[in-house]
């Protein structure tokens, strides 16, 4: 079931790109443990390019998102790099396949 | 906005997890009788908190080994680039989500290909070529792990 965070209050979610210190071989474990324990992450995602790891985030409002940015994420371990991407609206969300 | 108790919370995690389980599966795990789990599912419903089922495809398995997800910034500006461009960019089959966003970017987009060259192609072909499309970043999906989010307590 996906769940319509919104209608349970949580009206802000954001997009957290981090780039990470590669030079700690366990960067990459370390980060991705730390941020499964933050209840209000639900997707963790790994890449190839400029970002490393990318965290969806949701927030009940704009006072909670600072104190979870405070407290929680920017305590996240071994982070070079971090910047928000704040959503607006989906457009588009089909997870269909072009088969 | 919904009041939700540990108990709505319990039942959308077990929901959450899967979704083909009956009011009765759901109430059996938690102890409470299947009537008493449905009315809980139903009044979440009613208050739209399930946004929809997914089936969780294997993309890789299906012959679609490369998702991207990439950052669109417009070139121009204004209220009618943007519809053009949110109209030609959702019609594109390859990108399974469009999300705007406030950043350094405009858009964000969930593209998926069957290889790199397929990639190019949809790169090539219909991302470079939309109406208003300006500085574009991408970045290869390398793993996915979706959480429960703030209802998992139990």
């Amino acid at each position: 079931m996906v769940i319509d965070w919104a209608a349970l209050g949580y009206s802000v979610e954001v997009s957290l790109r981090f780039t990470l210190d590669k030079t700690q071989s366990t960067a990459f474990d370390d980060f991705q443990a730390a941020a499964r324990k933050i209840p209000e992450v639900i997707a963790i995602q790994t890449f190839l390019g400029v970002v490393d790891v990318r965290l969806s985030v949701v927030a009940r409002d704009m006072g909670h998102y600072q104190r979870l940015y405070r407290d929680q994420i920017l305590v996240l371990p071994h982070i070079a790099e971090l910047e928000a991407l704040m959503h607006v609206a989906t457009i588009k969300s089909a997870e269909s396949l072009p088969i | 906005m919904t009041e939700i108790d540990d108990i709505d919370r319990a039942i959308l995690a077990s929901l959450s997890r899967d979704a083909r389980q009956s009011a009765g599966a759901v109430g059996k795990q938690l102890g409470m009788s299947q009537p008493a789990t449905w009315r809980r599912i139903r009044r979440l419903q009613d208050a739209g908190v399930f946004a929809g089922r997914r089936v969780d495809l294997d993309a890789e398995k299906l012959g679609f080994g490369v998702t991207v997800f990439l950052g669109v910034k417009l070139a121009t500006k204004g209220r009618v680039s943007l519809e053009d461009f949110e109209r030609a960019v959702t019609a594109i089959p390859e990108v399974q989500t469009v999300q705007h966003v406030l950043g350094l970017y405009d858009y964000r987009l969930r593209v998926v290909a069957r290889d790199l060259s397929d990639f190019e192609r949809v790169l090539r072909r219909r991302i470079m070529t939309l109406p208003g499309v300006g500085n574009v970043e991408a970045n290869v999906l390398l793993s996915e792990e979706r959480l429960p989010g703030p209802i998992a307590m139990c």
